[in-house]
């Protein structure tokens, strides 16, 4: 691994593989180094001097995916140095409210009572604690459209299931360790699962096939077992 | 015109180059898992090297053809049979309407390319026709191919009788070296585990697949966890689990990991991952950064 050296002292850059670099900032977790990172993100994969393949964000670093085809390392190496030790314009991107309606009957929640039981509560507080609460998107990836949420209160914390599950269906709510998220296609996993989205998470046929950005602010709001499957007819209505 | 598949094979899917600029919204790449037999068998046609084209995994199809056309198949090597008689990789397979394909025993290798002369008739989704496996989308109606499956094939010409030198015949031996770069985390695994990495021959699982190709041998001591942050993760990227067992990430491999790196696999060795099958033996070695950008020029000026 190469690393550089570069002005501000907070971003480290080194070559990740022979196709790929890591910029790195030294912040801490949070809104606005995540504000940070998708700002530089989106004016590296706008810049056609860099012909990037891929910018993925993540909780502290962006990963570069070179194209290969016409790429040369030293050039390429002393452009990014050069526009990494240039100022970054920070505008702060839109950040929506996304509501999301979940429906916690135990048909769906297969896992919530071992969740209410391990957080020693019953299962009404624990859905009332995990849909009154505002998460925000970190970074998206995993699984196409997953989200990855921050903002679990720590008392619903809940470590993964020792055995995953081999199927878990698209739509499912679930928390895993200090994370909680949406399955947003069928997936094995072992997360614990505490409801499910009539929503279609993911798709694929659209522009913009996940549900949110990063920055986007998500609320889970309960529904009742008639009200999903009236949202899911309503899903489903317009593509059969 | 269109083609049905008799018998459909263990995994057989439309591939492409890949489906790029997604993975920040958690999309990988997916296409053709050994691009470069992708390519040479769409180069024996005359068709641009990224045409899609049909991926057969380890069992292979039985396909007919309502109309004569020429087809190549490249990769993995079958003992083919084009109407009972024996057809070969690597060349111009002329085909008449009628004609019955067969993939036979599987002589070497794992993944095997069959390209058309005409167009797939297959939708694009999000700017490919690869068919993303794991997550059911894209591709000839969402999924790999089925029995009695048709796929159209538009604006059909007879191209040429044309093959591969010998020099250029892959061999896949079961055998295989691997390339590295030093990663991201090379520097926190501990000089003992650096040299456990390299100086062992690893055995590919049966749980391998187009996600990732994950190894059997003796585990890396992992008595202290390496603890990182979750981050981009990109094919060839070689993860250490806790288990000890190192995992190469491939083209539907997730696009976000949280195992430390010890390696990459060079970009010049990629196809490879294509091939590989259950107890196939693997060894790693380093090389430096400039090396692994000279052999990727030397494979580049050599493609046709």
């Amino acid at each position: 691994m190469n690393q550089f050296e570069l002005q501000g002292k907070h971003f480290k850059l080194s070559t990740n593989g022979d196709a790929a670099y890591i910029i790195t900032l030294k912040e801490e977790i949070g809104k606005p180094l995540t504000q940070k990172l998708i700002s530089i993100a989106s004016s590296l994969r706008s810049d056609n001097r860099f012909n990037l393949l891929e910018v993925i964000p993540s909780y502290q670093s962006l990963t570069l995916i070179v194209n290969r085809d016409s790429f040369d390392r030293i050039v390429f190496e002393k452009r990014l140095v050069s526009r990494l030790n240039e100022p970054f314009e920070y505008t702060p991107s839109e950040s929506r409210l996304i509501e999301i309606p979940v429906c916690y009957d135990s048909q769906f929640g297969l896992d919530l009572v071992n969740v209410a039981k391990h957080c020693h509560m019953t299962t009404d507080e624990l859905i009332s604690l995990h849909s009154s609460q505002i998460y925000w998107v970190n970074m998206l990836g995993f699984l196409p459209g997953f989200l990855y949420l921050s903002g679990l209160r720590k008392s619903l914390y809940c470590p993964r299931k020792e055995t995953p599950s081999i199927k878990i269906n698209a739509g499912s709510v679930g928390i895993g360790g200090e994370q909680t998220g949406i399955y947003p296609v069928a997936s094995p996993g072992g997360w614990n699962i505490i409801g499910q989205t009539p929503l279609k998470v993911f798709i694929p046929s659209s522009n913009h096939p996940a549900l949110a950005n990063p920055l986007d602010r998500i609320k889970f709001n309960p529904i009742t077992l008639d009200e999903f499957k009236q949202l899911q007819s309503d899903e489903q209505g317009p593509q059969s | 015109m269109s083609m049905r598949l008799i018998y459909s094979g263990l995994q057989t899917s439309v591939q492409d180059a890949g489906r790029f600029g997604y993975m920040h919204i958690g999309i990988s790449r997916s296409g053709a898992m050994d691009h470069r037999s992708m390519e040479l068998a769409n180069w024996l046609l005359g068709n641009p090297l990224q045409n899609p084209v049909l991926e057969v995994t380890l069992i292979g199809p039985i396909i007919e053809f309502e109309e004569s056309l020429s087809i190549s198949i490249t990769g993995a090597r079958f003992e083919l049979f084009l109407n009972g008689q024996l057809v070969f990789n690597n060349e111009v397979i002329q085909v008449n309407a009628g004609d019955i394909l067969e993939f036979e025993r599987l002589e070497e290798g794992a993944r095997a390319y069959i390209a058309f002369s005409g167009q797939l008739d297959i939708e694009v989704t999000l700017n490919s026709y690869s068919t993303h496996l794991t997550c059911q989308f894209g591709g000839h109606e969402n999924h790999q191919l089925k029995d009695n499956d048709r796929i159209k094939i538009r604006n059909i010409k007879i191209v040429p009788l044309n093959s591969l030198d010998n020099s250029q015949h892959p061999y896949f031996s079961g055998n295989y070296l691997l390339r590295c770069v030093n990663s991201v985390e090379t520097s926190k695994f501990s000089e003992e585990q650096i040299l456990q990495f390299y100086q062992q021959k690893f055995y590919v699982s049966p749980d391998s697949n187009r996600m990732g190709i994950r190894l059997l041998g003796t585990p890396l001591e992992m008595s202290s966890s390496i603890e990182i942050l979750s981050s981009g993760l990109t094919e060839g990227t070689i993860q250490i689990p806790p288990s000890g067992l190192p995992i190469v990430s491939s083209v539907d491999g997730q696009t976000i990991g949280g195992y430390p790196r010890i390696a990459n696999v060079i970009a010049t060795d990629l196809p490879l991952l294509g091939q590989l099958k259950a107890n196939d033996k693997i060894n790693f070695t380093l090389v430096n950064l400039d090396y692994s950008d000279k052999l990727f020029k030397q494979a580049q000026d050599y493609k046709l």
